[in-house]
């Protein structure tokens, strides 16, 4: 896969890093979220994506937009929020094909500073 | 909420009353019906989509009257995002159907009613709104589809209600008593109403005190005593009868099936009823109606143009001129007016501000703008769309020719294009075109929530003519008050 390298397995993860994800609802899809998730899935075993629900516990909350319009709710979460857009992450311009890496990058630096 | 399957299950416990042509069909049966069936698939996406994380943003809503996740064809607008979200949810539910899913119909209803009989009651010191929150949350409780029956027959459109030779023209109140109301009447262009389970019955127009008996709005099951429905007639329909390719989209129809719903002394429970006789009201609820069946049209219609720019630029490429620069300019042309459409859609949605009753309202002007160039656009965007399609999209045969042992082989090798693509995939996106361009598809755009000149006459009345000659006059150096009556 071009743009990105599958993410080794941080020392500390044990697996357990717990990520909810939440959609946008798709009604401009510039880019297949549900794609980009099974990358992710796929790439980093050792995490689990669950779809969001009020009250579940998640050590990170991954807001997946299918366009530039970032539209998605953003429910209250007490922890570290990546927002991502077929342009972007976070607000900060990244290619669409790079978009897989860098969520890796955050969830692993996530996973190994807890 | 309910799933997909508990909707249709439930559909087979009604006791409703559907001919087609000239035939009652069995109640049982009824969502089975190769008629009836596509616009009950699409309708169930509803339902569908709501389930899948997916989505669920778009689909789902939190309701005002309980805190409970709902599905949002059953919510009452409590924000300017709650507008906006409905425009986007529409046109993503276009783009997996590719056609309309009829439940707009009633949640536009209910939202204009919520509003109108609050106003009601505090100028009236009647009680519709209370009875109004009391069934919504029945209908939030059971994830209910509600059909919008407003137009009314008519009969001879230069008289009133109570002038016309038939007072059956228009929807009345015949009978009341202590328990409720006896309606008579019919409505017409009902939308999925035979894949409901109930019905909002609202008045076609504003009146006057002379027709107060036709100034009613209610509640009532689909399969009530005395009702009856007679399913209307599409173009091609009897194509459903037969395989799937030239049906176009055989699995979710073309636009909404709609049908003529006859009221034989309908019997209405008072607590079902939000207005009987408040004629001053009634042209509010239609303009309210109205504006936000109006602000749907550039969603729905523009994820309905997504699948027609779609389906054009496929044929295209596999008829080998996908890159020819005249096909490229004309697939951008049609993004740019189903993108029109859509604009007008979240900008009336934007610009929405509360009602009396807390509920959201669209920038009723904004909404009439949109509407209006659908009964444009889509003619333009389709007449693009069989530009690209070629001659093919009036002269393909049949599937039943594809599949002949005879000739098939015939329709096989000529109907080909280029030469790695299958034939039966181009005669698939070549009849998808062909249904989407034509018949009952643009008479929907044109006319349903309301004909052009509906739209025309709330420009005169919302754009303040009168201030632009004023800022004409000033920029020309003429001074307005002169000419100020």
């Amino acid at each position: 896969m071009p743009g990105w390298t599958p993410a080794s397995i941080p020392s500390n993860a044990a697996s357990d890093l717990k990520v909810s994800v939440k959609f946008c609802g798709h009604c401009a899809p510039r880019m297949d979220m549900m794609e980009l998730l099974g990358k992710l899935r796929a790439a980093m075993p050792w995490v689990e994506f669950h779809y969001y629900q009020p009250g579940l516990p998640a050590d990170a909350l991954l807001i997946l937009n299918a366009c530039q319009a970032e539209c998605a709710s953003r429910p209250p979460f007490p922890g570290p929020v990546i927002l991502v857009s077929p342009g972007s992450v976070n607000h900060w311009p990244v290619p669409p094909e790079q978009l897989c890496g860098e969520i890796m990058s955050r969830l692993s630096a996530l996973a190994s500073g807890r | 909420m309910k799933t997909g399957q508990e909707y249709r299950d439930s559909l087979r416990n009604r006791n409703i009353k559907v001919y087609i042509k000239g035939q009652l069909l069995d109640s049982r049966d009824v969502i089975d019906h190769p008629y009836i069936r596509g616009h009950v698939n699409s309708a169930a996406k509803t339902y569908e989509l709501a389930e899948n994380p997916q989505f669920e943003d778009l689909m789902t809503a939190t309701s005002h009257l309980t805190g409970k996740k709902i599905n949002r064809f059953t919510h009452i607008h409590q924000s300017v995002d709650d507008l906006v979200k409905k425009v986007k949810m529409l046109r993503m539910i276009s783009l997996n159907t590719g056609t309309c899913y009829q439940r707009c119909v009633g949640l536009d209803a209910v939202n204009a009613i919520y509003s109108v009989t609050y106003e009601m009651d505090q100028k009236l010191g009647t009680d519709y709104h209370q009875r109004l929150r009391k069934y919504l949350e029945y209908w939030q409780e059971e994830d209910l589809m509600v059909a919008g029956a407003m137009t009314d027959p008519k009969g001879d459109r230069s008289l009133r209600p109570s002038q016309q030779a038939d007072p059956d023209m228009f929807v009345h109140v015949v009978k009341k008593d202590d328990k409720g109301i006896y309606l008579r009447g019919a409505k017409m262009h009902m939308t999925g109403m035979v894949n409901s389970h109930e019905m909002l019955i609202m008045p076609t127009s504003g009146f006057g005190e002379e027709d107060k008996d036709y100034a009613v709005c209610c509640a009532l099951p689909v399969d009530a005593p005395g009702v009856i429905h007679i399913f209307g007639r599409q173009t091609n329909d009897d194509r459903k009868f037969e395989g799937e390719i030239d049906q176009g989209n055989a699995r979710y129809g073309v636009v909404g099936g709609e049908c003529l719903t006859i009221l034989e002394d309908v019997f209405v429970p008072w607590e079902r009823v939000f207005m009987c006789g408040e004629y001053q009201f009634s042209g509010m609820l239609v303009e309210r109606f109205a504006c936000y069946h109006r602000q749907n049209y550039g969603g729905c219609k523009g994820g309905v143009s997504d699948i027609v720019i779609g389906a054009a630029a496929t044929v295209a490429d596999m008829s080998g001129y996908g890159k020819a620069t005249h096909i490229k300019d004309k697939l951008n042309e049609m993004i740019h007016l189903a993108e029109t459409l859509y604009a007008c859609s979240i900008a009336c949605s934007a610009e929405g501000k509360p009602t009396a009753a807390g509920n959201y309202y669209v920038d009723p002007l904004l909404a009439n703008v949109g509407k209006h160039n659908v009964t444009k656009l889509i003619y333009e965007i389709d007449r693009l769309a069989q530009d690209i399609g070629g001659g093919i999209l009036a002269t393909l045969p049949s599937e039943a020719d594809f599949r002949s042992p005879e000739v098939g082989k015939y329709v096989d090798k000529y109907m080909r294009g280029v030469a790695t693509v299958p034939t039966e995939d181009r005669m698939r996106m070549i009849r998808l075109v062909e249904v989407m361009t034509g018949g009952v598809a643009l008479v929907e755009s044109m006319h349903g929530a309301g004909s052009p000149q509906a739209q025309k006459i709330m420009y005169s009345k919302l754009s303040g003519l009168e201030n632009k000659k004023k800022a004409a006059m000033k920029i020309a150096g003429v001074d307005p008050s002169k000419y100020t009556k």
